[in-house]
């Protein structure tokens, strides 16, 4: 244990037994429809994550995570109903095909800043679009594309171990966790301080040995491989996959969700999917419009850049941390 | 020592250094001149943020141009900024820590980062950079300028900012350098009574061209250095 703390913290510690709980009592406690958009939840903290990643560690907006969730997704379709295989691998082969691909993107487009590099990755994210509306997901056809119109369409199914709703809730869940983990532990490596020194200063950063190109690549790539590992596991959760769910729009609402939660803790990355997935959902089971929650986040956008830059994850953990020195302080 | 021949550099129409041919060859050598003279950009190009438009600039037999700015670094070329960076959020050992994860083995960075706060003299290691004083800033900066192995140091105005005392406290630990560590210092910087105080010699620009060089007792005492640094007449 005390390995582990000095290792990821204690607050990281303390985040992992809350997730085990919630992975826990949800299916006890919550109906199958909330179940469903939790673990829809959990799948969209990965690219949240890889978001957070970019923006919070190295300034970089990168308007292509659910893009490269299709293609993640697009993958683990095309090896898992083609060739049969097992949910691990393809999670493995996703995520390191998108991260080849993020990097393969990440040199041309790291020459560019700020909104240009913004403007670029979105329109790899509209090209990413336009080509799965072209060329659709696998489903047992012929070819490259594996994809047929009509006749036997096949399905991607779940793995073993988590054939049931509640079983792939939990399952999505310790595969989230195992990524946070790995992402917090990347920050406190040579790796996370030289993207700090990046992020501080490029010419302080070269200045100390650091190569700037090598690092934003590398961080590109993982983060896409974040991406990846989602859309392995939501094509398996799911079974087949639409075009729609990674319409370009979604990049943008996810980007801003993550800047509102905040982009540079895991509890931010996994507000910003509560946003993206959760509040829809509460709405329309209340008979309101889900599409009403956009016009909130436009609110939040407002209120983050009002009273927390930092992302609503900080200003909670500032509560919290008033809340603990009025109570140590009362009488 | 480094020995700079015919350097120019140009951004557009401007030409910031124009032709400076000059040897840098004392231990702690100062480079002074007037706002626009060209020292900020001469350090840029020796440390490999700017490109020359010609000429040479080479060190210890290297032509240093043959080198990115993160090679030079790795090499033993250091830098510290007019406006120091540090990661405020970061640790004080983190900051240098980073300079000792590109330049040493694994085992040896640890202590060789140690070893570096404390030869600068800062107390603790473990407070965040965020809660430094300026004068603490400047000398974590200059830690992680130090770790593993400088053979050069560019400091860009490392007094900005700091009070008298602290300037002289800085200036004897940038005498040190040389002595313990075996780097050349040079050093860019308005603060006169600092440059008298440390440099044994010192190059003076104007408009991107070398103007005097010597001792620094006689360049600074030359009437057209005076002229040029303190807008004294011509006789």
């Amino acid at each position: 244990m005390t390995r582990l703390r000095s290792l990821f913290g204690t607050s990281t510690i303390a985040a992992i037994a809350i997730a085990f709980v919630v992975a826990l009592v949800v299916p006890m406690v919550l109906g199958s429809g909330w179940v469903a958009t939790l673990t829809s939840c959990a799948l969209y903290t990965l690219p949240a994550a890889g978001v957070g990643l970019l923006y919070g560690e190295l300034r970089l907006a990168s308007l292509t995570q659910i893009a490269f969730v299709g293609l993640g997704g697009w993958i683990a379709l095309r090896f898992g109903i083609g060739f049969g295989w097992p949910l691990p691998v393809l999670v493995v082969v996703s995520a390191a095909v998108t991260a080849l691909f993020g990097a393969a993107l990440a040199l041309p487009a790291l020459r560019l800043r700020d909104l240009y590099l913004a403007l670029v990755t979105l329109l790899v994210a509209a090209s990413a679009d336009v080509a799965f509306n072209a060329a659709g997901f696998p489903n047992g056809g012929s070819g490259f594309l594996g994809y047929q119109a009509f006749g036997d369409l096949q399905r991607l199914r779940r793995p073993a171990i988590a054939t049931t709703d509640d079983g792939y809730f939990r399952l999505t869940v310790a595969v989230l966790v195992a990524v946070l983990l790995g992402l917090v532990w990347i920050r406190r490596t040579s790796l996370g301080r030289s993207w700090a020194l990046i992020a501080q200063s490029e010419g302080a950063a070269a200045s100390s040995g650091i190569r700037v190109t090598r690092g934003k690549v590398v961080a590109f790539a993982i983060a896409t491989g974040t991406s990846g590992i989602a859309g392995a596991l939501m094509a398996a959760n799911l079974g087949q996959l639409a075009p729609s769910t990674f319409h370009v729009s979604n990049s943008l609402l996810l980007f801003a969700l993550v800047v509102i939660a905040g982009s540079r803790s895991p509890a931010g990355w996994v507000i910003a999917a509560l946003l993206y997935r959760a509040v829809p959902y509460f709405l329309s089971e209340r008979g309101l419009n889900g599409h009403l929650a956009t016009m909130l986040f436009g609110l939040a956008v407002m209120h983050n850049l009002i009273s927390a830059p930092a992302g609503l994850a900080d200003q909670l953990a500032g509560v919290t941390a008033k809340l603990r020195t009025r109570r140590a302080v009362a009488p | 020592m480094i020995s700079i021949a015919e350097l120019s550099v140009d951004f557009g129409g401007v030409r910031p250094i124009d032709g400076l041919t000059v040897d840098l060859d004392a231990m702690v050598h100062g480079v002074i001149g007037p706002n626009g003279a060209g020292k900020t950009t001469l350090l840029n190009v020796v440390s490999g943020f700017t490109p020359p438009s010609g000429g040479s600039i080479v060190i210890d037999s290297i032509d240093v141009f043959e080198l990115s700015a993160d090679q030079r670094a790795r090499w033993g070329m250091r830098r510290t900024f007019q406006t120091e960076q540090l990661v405020d959020r970061l640790s004080v050992f983190d900051n240098v820590l980073v300079m000792a994860e590109t330049s040493l083995p694994r085992p040896a960075r640890h202590d060789a980062s140690m070893a570096a706060i404390e030869f600068v003299g800062l107390p603790s290691a473990s407070v965040a950079a965020g809660s430094l004083n300026s004068l603490e800033r400047r000398l974590a900066e200059l830690a992680r300028a130090l770790v593993g192995g400088p053979k050069v140091v560019l400091m860009d105005e490392p007094a900005s900012g700091l009070v008298g005392h602290e300037t002289e406290q800085f200036g004897a630990l940038v005498q040190r350098i040389p002595v313990e560590l075996g780097a050349q210092v040079v050093l860019v910087e308005h603060d006169l009574d600092l440059v008298s105080t440390v440099c044994e010699r010192v190059a003076v620009l104007d408009f991107g061209r070398l103007l005097a060089q010597g001792p620094t007792a006689t360049v600074l005492a030359e009437p057209a250095v005076r002229a040029a640094w303190l807008g004294e007449a011509l006789t």
